[in-house]
């Protein structure tokens, strides 16, 4: 539990509800966490220098941009976090696009809590 | 007699060269119509892969659909197991479960409903109703969403009333699905407004439903009716929902004799949706209100093989202050039936062996049970199921899962039967 204190985690999902219960998992896990409520202010906040995020959680479909597209811009930009991503879709395509993220995590939803948390602390403790 | 021979052999040449003429012309027609034929094909086939397609890309959403409000209904159900009970924690959970399992009840009545309308198997339930009444209240009802999507919501409705002949319920379905379409396609800081009046040319009612929201373009605005069909299927700009809510509205919306429309002046202008109901002038009798709940204790058993059903059903049915008991298939039903004498028997219809009919006749047949009032239980309350659930001695028939509200509203008319 110590080691993953003050780690911080940035949730994207335009789900309020979501948004909700992945705070409460990860907050479980004593990490600080920041939401997105959309693909724009996702970019917003991963563009801060200020405040490094050491894991990203991001539903795939959101207005304004897709939690892949920004992530894949973050690569490009040199951000190296872990990234978990979430998705209601099953598409292959998908699986590919978040292979090539690199450390990166691909949760089908509805995924279950305790497999979401493992794979959290996992990228936390890393 | 030479030349009698040779003019013969001429005819024949002639007549053969007819003939074939005509097979030639005959083939030519032949394979224009094969032509035509493999044209009608082809547009046939194109249509085939049409359909396809759009039954592949409905597939897809609504498996997305499907999965979305089960995503945060597994967690927060995890998370409430381990929140202190009544704690802000458990009940933000349990706010989220409640709202989750509405989106899917709503998604999943939407779906029933367009096979229910496609194949005419919708009735309305009709009543003399004012429609200023009507709006206002769908407009009250649906509040929370426009706090929630920082939007402003105006309503212009006359002081006087506007009576229709109409089911209010499908009306009100109506109006919520218009307004939660401008909602949706609104941004934060947009107006959604909602003026009803009385069309001054015929007897007719005018709603309009306008929005400062997104727009459509003409190829949109051509298609926006047609069920499953979504604007933007694009993973950005896509809003979510089965493309079946305004299909719905102009459904419902014919079925009241009525009419709706659609306008935009284009993208980022906003949109206009007019809804026309005929208007009536004279007051028609109708049947009185149900009566209020009568709190008294029942004996209510709960006949239904689902043991989480059957759990929940007796739990909110206790919590209304009744005696429960239940049984999990037809046979047990019947003798817990014999011994517990209850007064209200809900029966799921899809039971094993011994079904729900099998059940009610087998109740009937009983002298001391004559009297309870027995309530049908199925998953689709189509006309059908209804009309076998009364054939077989059911009083009342329920759709599955009840809401508090329905079980309530079931209640409250078997009621005096018992009293």
């Amino acid at each position: 539990m110590n080691q993953v204190k003050r780690r911080r985690v940035l949730i994207a999902d335009d789900n309020e509800d979501m948004r909700v219960v992945l705070r409460s998992l990860i907050e479980s896990l004593g990490a600080e966490v920041t939401e997105a409520a959309n693909g724009g202010d996702l970019v917003v906040l991963l563009a801060d220098g200020q405040q490094p995020v050491d894991l990203l959680v991001t539903d795939v479909r959101m207005p304004w941009a897709t939690g892949v597209q920004v992530a894949l811009s973050a690569r490009g930009a040199g951000l190296i976090m872990p990234i978990i991503v979430i998705t209601a879709f099953g598409d292959e395509r998908l699986r590919d696009l978040v292979q090539q993220l690199g450390a990166a995590t691909l949760l089908p939803k509805p995924f279950r809590p305790d497999e979401f948390l493992s794979v959290a602390r996992s990228f936390l403790s890393a | 007699m030479k030349r009698g021979f040779e003019q013969a052999q001429q005819d024949e040449l002639e007549a053969h060269r007819d003939e074939l003429r005509c097979r030639g012309e005959e083939l030519r027609r032949k394979s224009e119509e094969l032509d035509v034929r493999e044209r009608r094909l082809q547009a046939m086939q194109e249509e085939l892969h049409q359909a396809i397609r759009r039954k592949d890309e409905f597939l897809a959403t609504l498996s997305h659909e499907l999965r979305n409000p089960l995503a945060p209904l597994h967690s927060s159900l995890y998370l409430l197991q381990r929140a202190e009970p009544g704690s802000d924690q458990a009940n933000r959970m349990m706010a989220i479960m409640d709202r989750q399992i509405s989106q899917l009840t709503a998604l999943t009545n939407d779906l029933l409903d367009v096979t229910r309308i496609s194949r005419g198997k919708i009735t309305l339930q009709c009543s003399t109703v004012d429609l200023c009444a009507l709006v206002r209240s769908t407009a009250d009802d649906n509040r929370a969403l426009f706090v929630g999507h920082a939007l402003r919501l105006v309503l212009e409705v006359p002081d006087e009333p506007l009576p229709i002949y109409a089911d209010p319920a499908r009306l009100s379905q109506v109006i919520g699905n218009l307004v939660h379409n401008a909602a949706k396609f609104t941004p934060a800081d947009g107006e959604v407004a909602l003026v009803l009046e009385r069309n001054p040319g015929s007897p007719r009612a005018r709603l309009r439903v306008r929005d400062t929201g997104t727009g459509m373009d003409p190829e949109l605005l051509s298609h926006i009716f047609d069920p499953f069909f979504q604007g933007d299927r694009s993973l950005a700009r896509t809003q979510g929902g089965l493309g079946l809510g305004l299909a719905l509205v102009k459904a419902l919306v014919e079925m009241h004799g009525g009419s709706v429309e659609a306008a935009s002046d284009g993208p980022g202008r906003g949109s206009t949706f007019t809804v026309e109901l005929p208007l009536c002038e004279v007051e028609r009798e109708d049947t009185p209100p149900p009566l209020l709940l009568q709190r008294a204790r029942r004996r209510v058993l709960v006949i239904e093989d689902n043991l989480d059903a059957a759990n929940s059903l007796r739990d909110v049915l206790e919590l209304l202050g009744h005696w429960v008991e239940t049984a999990s298939n037809g046979r047990l039903g019947v003798s817990r039936a014999r011994e517990f004498r209850p007064e209200i028997v809900f029966c799921d219809i899809g039971l094993p062996e011994m079904d729900g009919y099998a059940v009610a006749r087998a109740l009937r047949d009983e002298l001391q049970l004559r009297d309870a009032v027995l309530v049908a239980m199925t998953g689709y309350a189509q006309p059908e199921d209804k009309r076998r659930a009364t054939e077989a001695g059911f009083h009342e028939h329920l759709a599955k899962p009840p809401s508090i509200e329905r079980l309530e509203e079931v209640l409250s008319r078997v009621s005096p039967m018992l009293s």
